[in-house]
């Protein structure tokens, strides 16, 4: 490849992660709950669709594919962590995290107490919901990322909001 | 603790979940106080949910660090992306549906080759020569020259059923008269 060619890509390359970055990370976030996590997971999303663009062929698609791509490592990650252990145990206590960014103490418990509820819930229904709390992530995308329909995403998140409305105090 | 009425657990639900109340509920909350409270309280969890729900994820710290952006530019400036293997670089260049198609027949056509040729390679077993079946035939029905010095009496008598009170060992025998004609 070119001089220019090669600096074409970077800069496209560039404007997309730019773009992305943000949605990327929520949903490695979404899964993991922990943002370095989340920052480390994200940086491998993008290298790895970096080095696997010639197999986009459409590139539109690349905000579906890295996406994707993200949540297969956040899942992954999450695997591997929950079979140490620790990981589990280190989540239940980086919450706090997550609460830092609620207005008050009462909010912060609140955001624990959901995460918590999510975290009981069937795994179909907590991707859903979780993957529904990255802004700007619709039904189709979220559908994209986890092979399934729009409509069975829809479906699937009302069934998880019915179950945490029931299963909370 | 709110008593409400358990059969209506789902559409209570559903109503505080749509805040929309159908005729049926409607009617129904308007004489059932205990319905009304719990409805009331799950409307007022909703609210909650809600609200804690964006927070989880959109939090002001559920962020990219500010460096983030240059930190992927320099690792992927440092890689550089991964050319596609031969086949597949030509499948890419191709038209989608053309693609597609050989992509479906390229290993279809594979298979249907592996197929053939394990027909064709597969061993006759089942048949058998004329010459091996004349000779399982001889050896089928071959008898030594001494068998028939070892038939007895007692074979013919075996062949049937001895009536009440007899025995397979009262065969007659030639009495002495007999002998003598």
């Amino acid at each position: 490849m070119t001089m220019t060619g090669s600096a074409t890509r970077e800069s496209t390359f560039s404007d997309r992660v730019a773009e992305s970055q943000l949605r990327v990370f929520r949903i490695a976030y979404s899964v993991l709950g922990n943002a370095a996590d989340a920052e480390e997971i994200a940086q491998e999303a993008f290298l790895s669709a970096y080095q696997n663009l010639a197999q986009l062929r459409d590139e539109e698609k690349f905000r579906a594919w890295v996406n994707r791509i993200a949540f297969r490592l956040a899942l992954n990650r999450q695997r591997g962590a929950r079979r140490q252990m620790a990981r589990d145990a280190q989540w239940q206590t980086l919450q706090p995290e997550a609460a830092d960014g609620a207005r008050n103490a009462d909010e912060g418990l609140l955001v624990q107490q959901v995460r918590r509820q999510i975290e009981t819930m069937p795994e179909k229904l907590r991707r859903v919901l979780q993957l529904s709390l990255v802004e700007d992530m619709e039904a189709a995308d979220i559908g994209e990322v986890l092979g399934i329909p729009a409509g069975t995403v829809r479906s699937r998140l009302h069934t998880a909001r019915k179950f945490l409305l029931e299963t909370m105090q | 603790m709110t008593t409400y009425c358990q059969e209506r657990r789902d559409s209570l639900l559903e109503a505080a979940l749509s805040g929309a109340v159908d005729s049926l509920l409607q009617e129904h909350i308007q004489h059932c106080q205990g319905c009304r409270r719990e409805l009331d309280a799950l409307l007022a969890r909703r609210t909650r949910m809600d609200a804690a729900l964006p927070l989880i994820v959109q939090n002001e710290d559920a962020g990219p660090q500010p460096e983030f952006h240059a930190r992927v530019m320099q690792a992927a400036a440092q890689q550089e992306p991964r050319a596609l293997p031969a086949v597949w670089a030509w499948l890419a260049v191709l038209p989608r549906r053309w693609a597609f198609t050989l992509t479906l027949a390229i290993p279809a056509l594979a298979a249907a080759t592996i197929a053939a040729v394990l027909v064709t390679q597969k061993p006759h077993t089942n048949r058998i020569s004329e010459d091996t079946m004349a000779s399982a035939t001889r050896l089928a029905n071959w008898q030594s020259p001494t068998a028939a010095l070892l038939e007895t009496p007692g074979q013919e008598l075996l062949r049937s059923t001895p009536r009440l009170g007899e025995s397979y060992l009262n065969f007659s025998t030639p009495t002495q008269q007999e002998k003598r004609q």
